[in-house]
């Protein structure tokens, strides 16, 4: 799927409560379709609420959000476009990655057959294929998590630190999937602590400091030196 | 629409509920002829049959307010619908209580199975474990939902609920009959309207106070939260 | 939605955790009532049906309860709520698992029970199938919506029975009667009010699952 001039994620005003405790205020954001966008940010920040709300997984508490032309919370149709990978990983522990796969394949409608096994083997865990989830690693689990994100070929990826577990060998597997994704035209949403990784991969880098976007790279992403000096300068400043 | 009602029947209620309590409570023990069947006991039934009333009416508040917490998501529903269930528990025991307190005058036993006392009892539990859902499940955002969901099904049950007790009373005899069958005094009709009076405008008053009770504690819960993060440095 | 169904099945066939010890609480409960209630022949015939529904309703809120909890391993009920399927089918899916998985259940303790009370199944042996499954999709219903409901709770799945047992039953009284009028070798049809009333239950049940059941899940 080619850049549609529709904008990926549109989010305006954007505030969600928890109790007393206000996560994300006011947040304004507009991604553009095929745009890598790394999100960084403190622990806190809200960039976990921002994408699990962009899932659908949470409701606004105020302001509006659009993802792929669809007000939020969207229906059926929008959640099958949508990718996301998250902090726990949305697996069954008693199955194997195959059969993972094939019930998120079912569930989704798309071929259970050769797209996982595919996958499977894209991901570099086609010799696991038949063991149980529970004996896998922690790295293991995130190269399944990753496949099961886009298994279905969503149009929006949402990656919540999908490096945290990962090796070098994964953190590059993972590299050179998201370089397939933009290439097909994928808009990805990253959070992720780790600057230089990230930038390698992002067209545009923001960060999310108390709730807001505190600094955004627009067009011309800088290189890991002086995004560190933005970030720091960012989280002082909110 | 809950501030409103809840806001008027604050102020305006406590003055006519004072009034038409003392009036039913003189009616029912000097006024109103004793029943020539039943006896003395019978005039418990000018307590027991507005208390049932009023705890449908209760219950069918408290289905509405959760209907309405579910589709509006408005906090305020949900005060309204707890409100409604915590003072229909107080209206049901008093139906259980002065059933039993009635049967056991009048035919000797304490409790019986009659198709009437048991659907209250089972609709006490019903409501009874809503509260316990309600208290266990304090810490989670959830909670309010969860008992949402829980009050509207067991309002729905409630005709099924009478039917189902009618079928067992197949087992078991039909000890208090209708009463409605008996009156034929007008000042016994009287003073039921006057008791069915006082105790609904007794309930509404009540669930008044409740709601701006679980307001109230609302408040302090949001602000004891938001000073706790004041005082610590993030 | 058969997707859930599946794979469900393949876990508990996998994993082997709920229909074992539904069957040994489902006999325990059968066997203590026997020894506590100090049955005579001439008693059985008339408690008889209302034994093996309570054995059915103590095991059944045991295994509704831990329905969800292989969801939140992992928290696999996100990855429910990110795919397309419609809410209401998840419910529906829950409930078919949990309806078979008792309905197995069932299938093993039934003969049990005739086996130890010395009751006659064959007198209308259809009739109580029907009857059985009748009251079982109620039961299964009313704990599946609240089975969530429940983990949320302190107490977690423990509290499933306060929650559900309340609701239940009136769709016993129904359930308790009819058996015993289907193993005296009455015919379904005869059945009449009891019949209707399971009936309504389980249409209550099941359909307030099925609209409800999103406000259960998301946020």
């Amino acid at each position: 799927m080619n850049a549609s001039p529709l904008p990926a994620v549109q989010v305006r005003g954007l505030t969600r409560r928890f109790g007393a405790a206000t996560i994300l205020r006011n947040l304004d954001l507009t991604v553009a379709g095929g745009e890598t966008l790394a999100l960084f940010g403190p622990n806190g920040a809200g960039k976990t609420t921002l994408l699990r709300t962009l899932a659908g997984l949470l409701r606004a508490s105020e302001g509006e959000a659009r993802v792929l032309g669809c007000r939020l919370p969207g229906d059926a149709r929008l959640r099958r476009r949508i990718g996301y990978l998250g902090h726990e990983s949305f697996l069954y522990r008693d199955l194997s990655p195959r059969e993972n796969l094939q019930y998120y394949a079912r569930l989704f409608g798309v071929d259970d057959g050769d797209r996982p096994r595919a996958l499977l083997a894209r991901v570099g865990l086609e010799r696991f294929a038949d063991r149980r989830v529970a004996t896998f690693s922690r790295g293991m689990l995130q190269r399944l998590g990753v496949a099961r994100a886009i298994l279905h070929e969503p149009d929006l990826l949402l990656l919540d630190e999908p490096l945290t577990g990962l090796d070098p060998s994964g953190a590059e597997l993972l590299a050179n999937l998201l370089a397939e994704q933009r290439a097909t035209g994928v808009t990805v949403l990253m959070a992720t602590h780790d600057l230089e990784r990230a930038l390698a991969s992002a067209t545009r880098a923001v960060v999310v400091a108390r709730g807001c976007i505190a600094w955004d790279s627009q067009g011309r992403l800088p290189d890991a030196g002086a995004m560190a000096t933005h970030y720091a300068e960012a989280v002082a400043a909110s | 629409m809950v501030d409103f009602l809840q806001g008027w029947l604050l102020r305006l209620a406590p003055y006519p509920v004072l009034v038409l309590v003392l009036t039913s409570l003189l009616a029912i023990f000097f006024w109103v002829p004793t029943d020539a069947g039943l006896g003395l006991s019978q005039r418990i039934f000018y307590y027991h049959v507005p208390a049932a009333t009023s705890c449908f009416i209760a219950f069918a508040g408290g289905g509405i307010g959760s209907a309405m917490y579910l589709y509006t998501r408005k906090p305020l529903w949900d005060h309204a619908a707890h409100a409604f269930v915590s003072v229909g528990m107080l209206f049901a025991t008093i139906v259980l209580v002065t059933g039993s307190i009635w049967a056991r005058t009048a035919w000797g036993t304490w409790w019986t199975w009659d198709s009437r006392l048991t659907t209250f009892l089972l609709l006490w539990l019903v409501y009874a474990s809503y509260l316990l859902l309600r208290t266990l499940s304090r810490d989670n955002e959830m909670g309010p939902r969860y008992a949402a969901v829980l009050c509207i099904v067991g309002a729905l049950n409630v005709p099924l609920v009478m039917l189902a007790t009618r079928l067992f009373r197949t087992i078991h005899p039909q000890v208090i009959n209708n009463p409605q069958g008996g009156i034929s005094d007008p000042r016994m009709v009287t003073t039921l309207m006057l008791s069915m009076g006082a105790e609904i405008l007794l309930m509404l008053w009540l669930w008044a106070l409740c709601v701006s009770t679980l307001r109230l504690g609302e408040r302090v819960e949001l602000l004891s939260e938001e000073s706790y993060r004041r005082s610590v440095p993030s | 939605m058969l997707a859930l169904i599946w794979k469900d099945i393949v876990l508990e066939a996998r994993t082997r955790e709920t229909l074992p010890t539904l069957l040994v609480l489902g006999v325990l409960v059968l066997v203590v009532f026997y020894f506590s209630l100090a049955l005579r022949p001439q008693d059985i015939d008339r408690t008889a049906a209302g034994i093996l529904w309570i054995g059915i309703v103590f095991a059944s809120v045991l295994a509704l309860g831990r329905s969800f909890v292989i969801e939140r391993d992992n928290g696999c009920i996100e990855g429910l709520l990110i795919s397309p399927i419609d809410r209401g089918s998840i419910f529906l899916g829950k409930l078919a698992v949990n309806v078979i998985l008792l309905l197995a259940f069932e299938t093993l303790l039934v003969p049990m029970f005739a086996l130890l009370f010395g009751v006659d199944l064959m007198a209308n042996l259809p009739g109580l199938v029907l009857v059985l499954v009748a009251g079982t999709v109620g039961l299964a219903a009313a704990g599946t919506l609240f089975a969530l409901a429940a983990l949320g709770t302190r107490a977690r799945e423990m509290v499933l029975p306060l929650l559900v047992l309340p609701l239940q039953v009136p769709l016993l009284i129904a359930a308790v009667q009819a058996t015993e009028m289907v193993l005296g070798g009455a015919s379904v049809t005869s059945l009449g009010a009891r019949g209707t009333l399971l009936a309504a239950f389980d249409v209550l049940f099941v359909t307030s699952g099925w609209l409800l059941f999103e406000f259960v899940l998301v946020d």
